[in-house]
């Protein structure tokens, strides 16, 4: 391993085999199912986390992984008998390799109904453009 | 420099398992989403809980609009049925990955005898809908006291 893979923390796959086995910790998790659409600008990112409130999502960005983590109050399990429990989990959890053709300092998100959306800017650079033959 | 296996190639055995277990993972999501009749899956997954005075179903359906989503009662069975639309996006963008169902869906339950279907209410938030199905008057659970002279 090269120094500056330790500093980042290993590789990908060994990030995410040492945050997998953090969670199974925790109790299950599913992995939500995502859109990803690439604008000329943008990347966005739709998750569906029905279930869980803002204040219980968080997104980190570690080395060129963004990790999304969510936590589903399961409350209503416990107020009487469960006739029928499809919905098994109590988290979410998925990471995506974003590279570092985004700009770091521009990652928005919002949530509304169940569905969260991250908008990854591209930066300048690796924005497409035409090249003129002179 | 132009190589072969780019800047961060390592011969790690352990994490290359590690990896497979991700694609292994990307191969199911991606079996899922092209999934194309949604009526012959079993979509909402839902919750059902018996609170005693009322039974409370909680489906899961992020990202519907209030408008778009149907509750009838139909013969003695509780209809839930909606649509889900896709992704609004100019047609010139790529999807790199689409996984999240969209069309119509609809699940029937039957309803037990108890119910009071006059009373039935509902509500959405954070893309679960929560329907209340209170039971008649008579079948409530009592509590009585019986006094031990």
């Amino acid at each position: 391993m090269t120094a500056e893979m330790l500093k980042k923390g290993g590789t990908t796959a060994a990030r995410r085999e040492r945050r997998l086995r953090e969670l199974e910790k925790e109790g299950r998790f599913i992995r939500p199912l995502v859109d990803i659409v690439e604008t000329k600008d943008n990347y966005l990112i739709y998750v569906d986390m029905p279930g869980v409130k803002k204040e219980d999502i968080t997104i980190q960005l570690e080395a060129e992984d963004l990790v999304l983590n969510g936590v589903v109050s399961r409350d209503y399990w416990k107020e009487g008998k469960l006739l029928c429990n499809e919905c098994f989990y109590t988290r979410y959890h998925r990471d995506f390799v974003v590279g570092y053709d985004i700009d770091r300092s521009k990652i928005q998100a919002e949530f509304n109904n169940g569905v969260l959306t991250i908008k990854l800017q591209k930066q300048e650079e690796a924005k497409p453009r035409e090249i003129q033959i002179n | 420099m132009l190589s072969r296996f780019g800047p961060n190639f390592s011969f790690l055995p352990l994490h290359q398992i590690s990896e497979l277990r991700g694609k292994l993972e990307e191969m199911f999501d991606d079996a899922y989403s092209r999934v194309t009749d949604w009526t012959t899956v079993r979509y909402p997954y839902i919750d059902v809980v018996d609170t005693g005075n009322e039974v409370i179903v909680y489906a899961e359906i992020p990202g519907c609009k209030k408008e778009d989503l149907k509750i009838n009662v139909v013969e003695g069975n509780l209809v839930l049925s909606g649509e889900r639309k896709p992704v609004e996006v100019p047609s010139d963008v790529s999807f790199l990955k689409n996984e999240r169902p969209s069309g119509t869906f609809s699940r029937t339950f039957n309803l037990p005898e108890h119910i009071d279907t006059e009373k039935i209410s509902a509500k959405y938030d954070n893309g679960v809908l929560e329907i209340h199905l209170p039971k008649r008057e008579e079948v409530r659970p009592k509590h009585i006291e019986v006094n031990v002279q």
